[in-house]
């Protein structure tokens, strides 16, 4: 095949693109000159409107244009060249061999343009080392393939893969392992309840309301005073159902946010293993294609809630090192499935068994647990009902529920050695089965705190690469004993997945 | 397993009051301040005071605390730590796991003829484990006999 070796510019739409894409920082300069301005000084609202749009034409359009002159690059056997830079030039070359991921990116409105975003990752960064912005979708289909047979070169598996053109799918060549249908989609998003877009959506609103300059005056002159005070007395008769159907409505707002923007991002959820990579792509609006390479994924993480739990659902998560892991959902490799299901594709990236039945930690964790829910109920309810408010003493009235949670984090919380992993499972609300092959072990810790050290137990950890944005899989609270046990254990199984 | 060079005590004495003097500093100061203040909630100098005497107990007492429980030891295949007065930690970390290793030494250490051992892993937690308190030529023998495990393995 043809290597291409003369220099390439970015697809020449990639100019409309970033000019549109400039506009709405235009509109929102435009918009604060205009708001700060008071309405009586018009003719120097002209003239900064004017200003605005002289230095866009001036300095901003030709920066694009500039921008898009200076950037090439160039793809040779051995590595992708990158010129760029319009102040300060810069040339990159990346060595073919050490990319470990091709990520192709198509969002709304380039893929309207039948454009993707190409981005590079090393070994060496988290993040992506070249960035083609943009490229046409065949152009890019194309990059990856070259990348791809560069590392599988000994592999004749991929000369199938070359000698079809790159059709309008994302879809890769490869094993299907994952095919998620839009039902699956959407029961992924409705389990996944979070808090946090509660309060995206209480900011937002308040961000809305300060943006939008309507006050509470407004409101009441629109409905006409009369009435808004009739309303404001039956609201004060009614105050706690006005404030619970305030919190159910924020609650159902949140969840349906949390399904659209589930359904959005894992839309046509697709895995695919081809030679020794795992290849995903996914998205409504924005398609997202990466690779995974199975040597680099260092622990397979079980995950689940409690409801998810109730119908039997579970979601697969991977470890990896030298992946952008800043990224949401950069480690997902199965969204929703069952047990059976996930086993069945973990066995495709590591084979394992789940383990029958957990090792139990000291019931000691049960107290530490529960002692250490008391402090941090009391660290809020005695400050606040010393000097505040009397009535929170009552706070203390979830006392029984909080009995009941430690007593759960400790039941579920467990370890089991299997032939060659580790099983860790903690949490009630998260819950976690860390799946850890001995190979990937770096270091043992055993960490004894002083009550720990007066109860007769440790926490045992063994660390990993990649870990970090996910919770550790420590294993809390084993008797001093059995740590050293455990330990010895762990690392003869080490040393037995590592020798010669 | 073998403890540190006793003369880490120093060095930790030294670090440990370079910190409390400048604590002391803004202390100090903070009650200067006050000396022209009608409404003094505090008795003049108490903030001093209460300051230095965690000073004086943190210099004497701290030091000697965190040596004795401070053990290490390289074995055959691995390298042992145990430390910490309120938590105690033991790590093990497998030679054959580090990536690299350096021996470095500040001005104060270098005033003992002190050196620290720093051994990267590629874990995450454990990334770089350090090991203070050597006699320069101990840490140097360490590395050396560290990076002669690393050189046979990966042959």
């Amino acid at each position: 095949m043809n290597m291409q070796s003369e220099r390439q510019r970015l697809h020449a739409l990639t100019l409309v693109l970033r000019v549109l894409r400039s506009i709405p920082a235009l509109a929102l300069a435009i918009f604060s000159a205009t708001a700060s301005v008071s309405d009586s000084q018009q003719r120097l609202q002209l003239l900064v409107i004017v200003g605005l749009w002289v230095s866009y034409g001036a300095v901003a359009l030709p920066l694009i244009v500039a921008h898009y002159m200076r950037f090439s690059y160039r793809i040779t056997d051995r590595e992708i060249i990158i010129r760029s830079g319009v102040f300060r030039r810069r040339k990159r070359n990346i060595p073919l061999e050490r990319v470990q991921n091709v990520a192709i990116e198509r969002r709304l409105l380039p893929r309207l343009f039948g454009l993707s975003s190409v981005k590079l990752m090393t070994a060496g960064s988290n993040e992506a080392e070249g960035v083609l912005e943009y490229t046409s979708h065949t152009e890019a289909q194309n990059i990856r393939d070259v990348v791809r047979r560069r590392s599988e070169q000994a592999l004749p598996a991929a000369e199938g893969a070359a000698a079809e053109p790159a059709a309008a799918s994302m879809a890769p060549k490869g094993n299907l392992l994952v095919a998620m249908s839009l039902r699956r989609v959407f029961l992924s998003g409705a389990f996944r309840f979070s808090l946090i877009y509660i309060a995206i959506i209480i900011s937002g609103l308040a961000y809305v309301q300060q943006l939008s300059g309507i006050s509470e005056q407004d409101v009441i002159d629109w409905i006409g005073s009369a009435k808004a005070e009739e309303l404001a007395s039956a609201a004060q008769r009614v105050g706690w159902i006005i404030a619970l159907a305030t919190i159910l409505a924020t609650c159902v707002l949140a969840w349906v946010t949390g399904v659209v923007v589930t359904i959005t991002r894992f839309y046509n959820f697709k895995l695919h293993l081809l030679a020794d990579k795992l290849i995903r792509s996914h998205g409504l609006l924005t398609l997202q294609e990466a690779n995974i390479p199975l040597k680099r994924i260092q622990a397979l993480v079980l995950r689940s809630n409690p409801l998810m739990r109730a119908f039997q659902w579970f979601r697969l998560e991977l470890q990896t090192i030298g992946y952008d892991v800043s990224k949401r959902g950069g480690r997902m490799a199965v969204p929703l499935g069952r047990l059976s299901e996930l086993t069945e594709t973990g066995a495709h990236i590591r084979s394992f068994t789940l383990p029958d039945s957990f090792v139990r930690v000291s019931s000691v964790h049960f107290r530490r647990t529960f002692v250490r829910y008391m402090l941090a109920l009391s660290l809020v309810l005695v400050p606040v009902g010393a000097f505040i408010w009397n009535w929170a003493f009552w706070g203390y009235v979830v006392v029984p529920l909080l009995g009941c949670l430690a007593w759960l984090q400790y039941r579920n919380h467990g370890y089991a050695i299997g032939e060659d992993m580790l099983y860790v499972r903690r949490g009630v609300i998260q819950q976690y089965l860390w799946i850890v092959p001995f190979e990937r072990f770096q270091a043992f810790v055993i960490n004894g705190t002083l009550f720990q050290r007066r109860l007769g137990v440790r926490t045992v950890s063994v660390d990993t690469a990649g870990g970090g944005y996910l919770r550790y899989p420590h294993i809390v609270d084993v008797p001093e004993a059995t740590a050293h046990e455990l330990v010895a254990a762990l690392y003869d199984g080490l040393r037995r997945s590592v020798a010669p | 397993m073998k403890p540190l060079a006793p003369a880490i005590k120093s060095v930790w004495r030294l670090k440990i009051a370079l910190f409390w003097v400048i604590v002391l500093v803004i202390a100090i100061s903070v009650d200067i301040a006050g000396i022209a203040k009608a409404d003094r909630t505090l008795p003049l100098g108490l903030i001093s005071a209460v300051v230095l005497v965690f000073a004086i107990a943190n210099v004497t007492i701290l030091p000697s605390l965190r040596y004795r429980f401070w053990r290490y030891d390289l074995r055959a295949e691995e390298l042992a730590l145990t430390r910490g007065i309120w938590n105690r930690v033991h790590t093990i970390v497998p030679l054959r796991r580090i990536q690299h290793l350096d021996v470095s030494q500040d001005v104060i250490e270098r005033n003992f003829d002190l050196g620290r051992l720093v051994v990267h892993t590629a874990g995450t937690q454990s990334s770089n484990v350090v090991l203070p308190g050597l006699d320069f030529e101990e840490a140097e023998r360490l590395r050396s006999e560290v990076k002669h495990f690393i050189n046979e393995y990966a042959v």
